[in-house]
C-alpha cells in the first residue's frame, strides 16, 4: 500500500533501535497510526525534514506499507506550525495523549480529525481552555460511540431540570432523592441539560467532573498524565 | 545473527558469544546487525589487542562515571570539573537537555557560566515529568545560591519549549532574571532553504539594529 499526501498531525514519537523513530500520526484518512522513519531517510534530508515533524504543525505524509508496518516516505508542511504560548501546550499535548490512549490504530476518523484541528485552534485563541478542552473530550467520546446521554436517564425519561442524579459510565444517569448524596457525585438536572444545549458556563465544574469519570472508566488501567502539568488555578 | 554461524561451526557454545557480543553492540546508534556484525569480527578477529583495551575502558568508565550532584552532567567525581572551576561565573546558569548539549556550548568557547542538564525533556506522554528531569533539584539549587540569571537552552522543539515554560514559572516566583537562547538562521545559511518554522522563529525574535 502506497499512500500520498496524506494530512497528519504527529501525536508522539519515540526512538527505535538504530536511531530511527517511530513516528505516532493523527491522519486524515487512516486515522491514528504509527510509522517507521529509518535513520538513513533522516540523514539524508540533512535532518531538516525531520525537524518539521513537531507535533501541532500540520503535514502532508507520503508512506508505504502494510497495517503493522508502515514506513515514511515523505513529509511536506501543509501549513504553519501552531505556536502555543506558556502552558497552555500542555492543554494541546493533553488532545494528543486523549487520541493515542482511546483512538484504536487504522481505523478512520476524519471528523474527529477535522475536530481535532479546530480545537487546536481555539485552543491557541480562546480566552479561556476549559471550553476547547470539555467540547474536544465529548466529540471524542461520541465519535468513538461513548457518548453520553445528556438528555434521558437510565430509565429512558427525559432529564428533569429540577431532580438530582447519580452518574455511573455504565449506566448513564440515574435519578436519585435529593440530598442523600453529597454535592460531590450529584448532578442538577437543570446543568445536565445545559451541557446538552452546549451552554457549559456556570456548569464546567460539572461537567469536568463528569468527563473525567467517564473517560478515566474508557482509559481502563492507562493513566492521563500531561493533566499534571496543567495550570494550577 | 545466524549468518556468523559458519565461523565456529563445531562449538556451539562459542557461538552464543559471538552473537552476544553482536547484539550488544547493537545499543550503539546508528548501528543495526550488520556493522555490529563488522565490528564484532574485527576485534575478534583481527584487533584482539583493541578489543582488550575498549573491554577495560568501558569498565573503567562504567565504573567511575556518574552524574555531578549538582549540574546532572556526567562527572567522574562528586561534582564535575566545571562546577567545582573557580573561574566560572557562579551567577550565571544554563539549562541544557543533554549532556551532548554542554559539550557543544563549551566548543562554542563563548560561555563561562555553570549549567543545569535535565537529561531530557517534559513529556508527559512518556511518564517524563518535572522530578524525572531534576527540576526539584534545580528549584533548590536557584534558591540556595546566588544566581542572577538562568538561561533556557532547551531545544527549539515543542517538548524543549514546554520545558522552557515550566522553569520560566519555577524560577520566575525567585524574582531571577531569565532569557531564553535565540533560535534562527544558521550562520552561512540561505533564508530560500530555511524551513519555514526557524524562519518564522527568526523573525519573531528579530534584534532592533537602529532606532
Ligand atoms: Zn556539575
Amino acid at each position: 500500500m502506497r499512500i500520498a499526501l496524506q494530512p497528519a498531525f504527529l501525536l508522539h514519537r519515540k526512538p527505535y533501535r538504530d536511531s530511527s523513530r517511530i513516528y505516532d500520526f493523527f491522519t486524515l484518512e487512516h486515522g491514528v497510526i504509527s510509522v517507521i522513519a529509518k535513520s538513513v531517510w533522516r540523514k539524508e534530508k540533512g535532518g531538516s525534514l525531520a525537524n518539521l515533524i513537531q507535533p501541532f504543525t500540520p503535514l502532508l505524509i507520503s508512506f508505504v506499507g502494510r497495517a503493522s508496518l508502515k514506513t515514511l516516505s515523505k513529509v511536506e508542511l501543509a501549513d504553519n506550525h501552531k505556536n502555543f504560548s506558556g502552558e497552555r501546550v500542555f492543554c494541546a499535548l493533553y488532545l494528543n495523549e486523549l487520541l493515542l490512549k482511546l483512538v484504536g490504530r487504522n481505523i478512520p476518523h476524519p471528523e474527529l480529525f477535522g475536530y481535532y484541528s479546530k480545537s487546536l485552534d481555539a485552543l491557541k485563541s480562546a480566552s479561556s481552555v476549559e471550553e476547547p478542552l470539555r467540547s474536544f473530550e465529548l466529540f471524542l467520546l461520541a465519535e468513538l460511540g461513548y457518548e453520553i446521554d445528556l438528555e434521558t436517564d437510565s430509565t429512558g425519561t427525559p432529564i428533569n431540570e429540577c431532580a438530582n442524579y447519580l452518574y455511573e459510565p455504565t449506566h448513564g444517569f440515574t435519578k436519585i432523592q435529593s440530598e442523600i448524596v453529597n454535592e460531590g457525585g450529584r448532578y442538577l438536572g437543570r446543568d445536565i441539560l445545559a451541557m446538552a444545549k452546549g451552554e457549559f458556563n456556570g456548569v464546567s465544574a460539572a461537567l469536568k467532573r463528569l468527563l473525567r469519570v467517564t473517560l478515566s472508566y474508557h482509559l481502563g488501567e492507562k493513566e492521563l498524565q500531561s493533566r499534571s502539568l496543567f495550570p494550577s488555578k | 545473527m545466524a549468518a556468523a554461524s559458519f565461523l565456529f561451526k563445531n562449538k556451539v557454545s562459542d557461538i552464543s558469544a559471538f552473537d552476544s557480543l553482536v547484539s550488544a553492540f547493537c545499543c550503539l546508534p546508528g548501528v543495526g546487525a550488520k556493522t555490529a556484525q563488522r565490528m564484532a569480527l574485527h576485534l575478534i578477529e583481527r584487533d584482539r589487542q583493541g578489543a582488550s583495551v575498549l573491554s577495560e575502558a568501558l569498565q573503567n568508565a562504567l565504573k567511575k562515571i556518574g552524574k555531578c550532584k549538582l549540574c546532572r552532567n556526567l562527572s567522574e567525581g562528586e561534582h564535575c570539573e566545571i562546577c567545582v572551576d573557580p573561574r566560572r561565573d557562579k551567577s550565571l546558569i544554563c539549562v541544557v537537555e543533554n549532556p551532548a548539549d554542554v559539550f557543544a556550548i563549551e566548543q562554542s568557547g563563548t560561555y563561562r557560566g555553570l549549567y543545569f542538564v535535565l537529561m531530557g525533556y517534559l513529556s508527559p506522554l512518556d511518564g517524563i515529568g518535572p522530578d524525572e528531569i531534576g527540576l526539584g533539584d534545580f528549584k533548590n539549587r536557584i534558591i540556595e545560591e546566588e544566581i542572577k540569571e538562568v538561561i533556557l537552552a532547551t531545544n527549539p522543539t515543542v517538548e524543549g519549549e514546554a520545558t522552557a515554560f515550566y522553569i520560566t514559572k519555577l524560577v520566575g516566583l525567585q524574582g531571577i532574571q531569565i532569557s531564553r537562547i535565540a533560535h534562527g538562521v544558521p550562520i552561512g545559511g540561505e533564508l530560500e532553504y530555511v524551513d519555514s518554522n526557524t524562519l518564522a522563529h527568526a523573525l519573531s525574535g528579530r534584534r532592533l539594529i537602529t532606532k
